[in-house]
């Protein structure tokens, strides 16, 4: 690589890095704790765990709608759904409106078998919280699609890093370390092996995150599209009024339609996820991958009948699956600590290019003279 | 007194470095063992770390124990390459 490309890689590295480093690194601190969410919600959060008896009944889910309802008389439930970690447990989402933000949720889990109130998890938390600095930097879509934005910087910082990889590292051999000659090298040698070590792992991270920053641009592209398609029936007609349907008639119509998949969440009309007339049921399959896509089944939740099942198009299936790889929660508590090894190696690569970008300003002519192959 | 870089010196110095025949082939193998030593390992964690990522979405139990072993791969060579190595009297370590 000649010096004049080099230097060119390495003004995009340097720039890149020095605009996006500190969201990131506040991304991968706030990044770390939401790695063991779950384990620090049932920590902090009052939840029974469900002994689940598979011989025992399931209660009508209309009758359990009717529990969780007693719970939050004034509020309408919006969405039912099923957590594949805690069989045997259903979740119920109540507010004021229909359409009200997600933080005017409630939830109230219940016992599929005993109706018995097994939690009700609470968005106060301080891992909610973290969640949404670390979503939205309590910012809403601005906040989201800026994220994204940075995300996207970071994915040129990375590639400008391995350009420059090879121009650094030519003399060397690989994971050289010089740990006794200077600070600055080894800051250097410390950056240049982590960083080329967890690139992959970096860059899925990184890749993911823009995709799930881009989740209510996918969510509209969905609402619009296929959603639009799918209801397109009911254009014009005014919007339905409770009492609806039967929900277990509903819940059996989308499994009969989708035999060998499971309910994951089921959607009341004139939420975001569904139309004004429809109950839609969102089924899952059953493999590791499968689990991760849904197919929604729109149930009449007056008539009870099914009017359309489809599945999702590419982009949501990309941000079904892209969920997963970006916070780690796939594989048990080995992956979760793998993941965790992975964040605090990321932020030791955000920290030392800070300190090198630091004390290396004053001698960038001498660095770039280094580089110059000597001519034979 | 250093002796001056001409095309000779060098046909010899690469006779000394790999062997007699085919000079191009040997600078060429020179060069594919250097790419190798620069990009080799960066390559193969590259490669593990997708297979592990990928693999642990697609499946389910033991393969998942598997797919994690091919993840702490990279992050036992960091380790490695920080902690564990001999090191030089000038204090550069030499792996």
């Amino acid at each position: 690589m000649q010096v004049k490309t080099a230097r060119r890689w390495y003004y995009w590295h340097k720039w890149t890095s020095l605009v996006c480093t500190l969201f990131l690194l506040m991304l991968s601190l706030t990044g770390l704790p939401l790695i063991f969410h779950e384990e620090i919600d049932h920590l902090t959060m009052d939840m029974k765990e469900v002994v689940l008896d598979k011989n025992a009944p399931d209660i009508l889910l209309d009758s359990l709608a009717v529990r969780a309802q007693q719970e939050h008389p004034a509020e309408h439930i919006r969405y039912v759904f099923w957590d594949a970690d805690h069989p045997g447990m259903v979740t119920f989402d109540l507010a004021d409106k229909p359409d009200a933000p997600p933080d005017h949720s409630h939830y109230v889990s219940l016992n599929e078998k005993t109706g018995e109130i097994m939690g009700k998890p609470r968005t106060d938390t301080l891992i909610y919280k973290i969640l949404e600095l670390h979503t939205d930097m309590f910012l809403g879509i601005g906040g989201k699609l800026f994220l994204g934005l940075m995300g996207i910087l970071f994915m040129i910082a990375l590639i400008s890093g391995v350009m420059l990889y090879g121009p650094i590292m030519r003399k060397f051999d690989f994971g050289m370390v010089r740990k006794y000659k200077s600070k600055r090298l080894k800051w250097l040698d410390t950056h240049n092996l982590l960083g080329i070590v967890i690139l992959a792992w970096t860059a899925v991270v990184g890749f993911t995150g823009i995709i799930n920053a881009m989740s209510d641009v996918v969510l509209g592209l969905w609402q619009q599209g296929q959603l639009k398609e799918m209801v397109a029936p009911y254009e014009g007609q005014k919007p339905i009024t409770r009492p609806y349907s039967s929900l277990d008639e509903a819940l059996a119509t989308a499994k009969k339609a989708a035999p060998n998949m499971d309910a994951s969440i089921i959607t009341f009309p004139g939420t975001m996820f569904s139309s004004q007339h429809h109950y839609a049921v969102f089924m899952r399959g059953k493999t590791a991958l499968t689990a991760r896509l849904l197919m929604p089944a729109l149930i009449d939740a007056k008539t009870g009948t099914l009017t359309d099942i489809r599945k999702m198009p590419w982009y949501v299936n990309t941000l079904f699956i892209s969920e997963p790889l970006h916070f780690g929660d796939y594989g048990g508590m080995t992956l979760k600590i793998i993941w965790a090894l992975f964040d605090i190696a990321t932020i030791i690569v955000l920290i030392t290019g800070l300190y090198l970008w630091w004390v290396r300003r004053k001698s960038e002519k001498t660095r770039w003279n280094n580089l110059v192959p000597k001519k034979i | 007194m250093e002796q001056p870089r001409t095309e000779k010196n060098i046909e010899e110095s690469v006779e000394i470095l790999y062997g007699r025949g085919n000079i191009q082939q040997r600078v060429s193998e020179g060069m594919l063992k250097r790419w190798w030593t620069l990009w080799g390992y960066p390559l193969i964690m590259f490669v593990l770390i997708m297979v592990g990522l990928i693999g642990a979405l697609v499946e389910d139990g033991w393969w998942d124990l598997f797919f994690c072993l091919l993840l702490i791969f990279p992050l036992y060579k960091i380790c490695h390459h920080y902690y564990g190595t001999q090191n030089n009297k000038k204090g550069d370590r030499i792996n």
